[in-house]
C-alpha cells in the first residue's frame, strides 16, 4: 500500500504532515515513510536525524534499498533522501526502474508506505504520485495554492491515471477547510470528473511551527494541540484506505 | 540511388562478365560484394533520402514503447504516405519520383527536432518519433509538414506538379499498455483513415477537445470557476 503525498505550491506543509501522519499510524501499522524530494531532503531535518546511507547510495552507487531504510525514531522507518544532489531531482528511466523496484520490494514488508514528495508537477513529482494507488493533495486557503493543487490534480488524473484523491486543507479551521473544499470539489466535479475525498483541516497552531523549530514532530509530545488533534482525526479516516491485513504491524512483531 | 537495387545489378553484371577478369581481381570484387552487402544489412540510413530505415525505426519504436512504459512519460508517431505518389514515377518515371522522396525528406528533416526520428517506413512513406511530445505538439509538426509538402513545386521545371500527404498522428500512452507493433498498427489505421476520407488530410486518435485540454493547462474558465473557492460567501 503506497500513499503520496503532494501540492501544488510549496510550503504549504506535506513534510510535517507526513512526519506525524507517520507517526499517528505507527503504532497500529508498519509504516515506512519515504523522502520522495531525492535531491532536497526534508523528512531527516523533520527528525533531526542524519542518515549515512540515503536514497543517494542506492540509486548512484548500487547499494541495496534496504542498506538505506533507517529508523526514524517515533515507531516508523524512513528512506531518506539527499540534500543537494542535482543528478536526483530528475532521475532518469534507469534510476525510475531501480527505484520502482526497490520500492515494491519494500512495500512487501511494510503495511504503508508513505511518500513525501516535493511540489509542482515536475516528472519526478508525478512519477511518484502515480507509484501511489492514493494521493493526499495538501492545499492552503489562498488562491495560488488552491489553483495549482487543481493544476496538479487536473495532470494527474488526466495524463496520469491517479483516480483517487485525498484533500487535506492545512492552516485552515475545520469549517474553512469543508468549505474550501466543498468549493474545490465542485469545480473539479464538474471540470475534470474526478471524486476526491476530503480528509480534514489542520488549523492554525503555534504548538506546530514550534515543533518544527525544535525538529520533533508535534504528535511525539503535543497530543492535545488544535493541530495535533486535527492531525490525528486525519489519520483516522487515512485507516480507511490501509488494507486490513496487518500481518506486518510493529505491535504483532513485538 | 536505391542501393539494394545497385548492388543486385552489379552483382547480374559481374556474374555475366566476371570469367573476362584475372581470377585475383575476380575474387576482389566478389569480396567487395558480400562486403557492400553486409554493410547494406547493418545500415541504419536509407541510402535514398538520409533519413534512417525502416529497421532503425522499428527498433526505435520499440525502445520509446518501453521508455514511456517505464517513465509514464509519453511520445507521438506521426505516418506520412504521399498521395498519387504512383502517377509520378508512372508519368514522370523513376529519377524524379526519386527526387520528390529526396526532397520530402529535407523537408522532413528541417521540420524535425534533433531528438526526433524521422525514417522512411516504405516506398513513399514516411514516419517520425516524436519523443516526449503529446498529441498536440505531434499535431503541430504534422500540420507543418502537411502544408510544406503542399507548397513545394515537385519535377522538371518546364512541367512542375504539387504534392499532397496523407496522415496518421497518434500519441502513445503507457496506460494503454500497447506493445510497438500494436500502436504502430493503430497509427497505421488511422492513415489509412485518412486515405479513405479523401487524402490531402490528417488524422488523429483524439477528439478535439482531448487535443484541446492538452493544450492548455488550466483553461479560462477553470480559472474563473476557481474564484469561486476562495471568493465564497458564507
Amino acid at each position: 500500500m503506497m500513499i503520496s503525498i503532494t501540492s501544488g505550491k510549496g510550503g504549504v506543509g506535506k513534510t510535517s504532515l507526513a512526519v506525524n501522519l507517520a507517526l499517528a499510524l505507527s503504532p497500529e501499522y508498519k509504516v515506512l515513510l519515504v523522502d520522495a524530494d531525492l535531491g532536497l531532503a526534508n523528512v531527516d531535518i523533520m527528525l533531526s536525524i542524519a542518515p549515512k546511507v540515503t536514497v543517494k547510495h542506492v540509486l548512484l552507487e548500487g547499494r541495496s534499498i534496504r542498506e538505506a531504510v533507517v529508523e526514524g525514531g517515533y515507531g516508523f522507518h524512513v528512506l531518506p533522501a539527499a540534500s543537494g544532489v542535482v543528478e536526483l531531482v530528475q532521475p532518469d528511466s534507469d534510476m525510475k526502474g531501480a527505484l520502482e523496484l526497490g520500492l515494491n520490494e519494500l512495500a512487501s514488508s511494510y503495511d504503508l508506505l508513505l511518500f513525501d514528495t516535493g511540489a509542482g508537477i515536475s516528472p519526478a513529482v508525478l512519477w511518484f504520485n502515480c507509484l501511489a494507488g492514493y494521493t493526499i493533495v495538501v492545499f492552503t486557503p489562498e488562491p495560488t495554492s488552491i489553483t495549482d493543487a487543481y493544476a496538479l490534480i487536473k495532470v494527474l488524473y488526466r495524463d496520469y491515471g491517479q483516480k483517487n484523491f485525498l484533500l487535506v486543507a492545512n492552516q485552515a479551521s475545520q469549517k474553512e477547510g469543508e468549505q474550501y473544499f466543498l468549493h474545490l470539489k465542485k469545480v473539479i466535479d464538474s471540470y475534470l470528473g474526478a471524486n476526491p475525498i476530503f480528509l480534514g483541516a489542520i488549523p492554525k497552531d503555534p504548538a506546530l511551527a514550534q515543533s518544527i523549530r525544535s525538529q520533533k514532530p508535534l504528535l511525539a509530545y503535543h497530543r492535545e494541540t488544535k493541530a495535533a488533534k486535527a492531525i490525528l482525526e486525519i489519520a483516522e479516516k487515512i485507516k480507511s484506505f490501509i488494507p486490513v491485513t496487518r500481518k506486518n504491524s510493529l505491535l504483532s512483531n513485538s | 540511388m536505391d542501393l539494394e537495387r545497385r548492388l543486385k545489378q552489379i552483382k547480374e553484371f559481374f556474374a555475366q562478365n566476371g570469367h573476362k577478369l584475372d581470377p585475383k581481381t575476380g575474387q576482389m570484387i566478389k569480396e567487395l560484394c558480400s562486403l557492400c552487402e553486409e554493410l547494406y544489412a547493418q545500415a541504419s540510413i536509407d541510402f535514398l533520402t538520409g533519413l534512417y530505415n525502416r529497421r532503425f525505426f522499428e527498433k526505435e519504436l520499440e525502445i520509446n514503447v518501453e521508455k514511456a512504459k517505464r517513465d509514464r512519460s509519453v511520445f507521438s508517431l506521426i505516418l506520412i504516405d504521399l498521395d498519387h505518389f504512383k502517377k509520378v514515377n508512372d508519368q514522370y518515371g523513376h529519377l524524379v519520383g526519386d527526387e520528390v522522396l529526396k526532397k520530402v525528406a529535407e523537408i522532413i528533416k528541417k521540420n524535425v527536432r534533433k531528438i526526433d526520428v524521422p525514417a522512411r517506413y516504405g516506398g513513399e512513406e514516411f514516419a517520425i518519433i516524436l519523443p516526449a511530445t503529446g498529441s498536440e505538439g505531434a499535431l503541430a509538426v504534422a500540420r507543418r509538414l502537411k502544408h510544406n509538402i503542399n507548397e513545394i513545386l515537385f519535377g522538371p521545371k518546364d512541367n512542375p506538379f504539387h504534392l499532397t500527404a496523407s496522415m496518421g498522428v497518434a500519441t502513445y500512452r503507457p496506460l494503454s499498455g500497447l506493445s510497438a507493433e500494436e500502436f504502430l498498427k493503430k497509427v497505421d489505421k488511422l492513415l489509412y483513415q485518412a486515405k479513405e476520407a479523401g487524402r490531402n488530410c490528417i488524422i488523429t486518435d483524439q477528439e478535439e477537445f482531448v487535443l484541446q485540454r492538452e493544450q492548455e493547462g488550466i483553461t479560462y474558465e477553470e480559472r474563473e470557476a476557481l474564484k469561486g473557492v476562495w471568493q465564497y460567501d458564507d
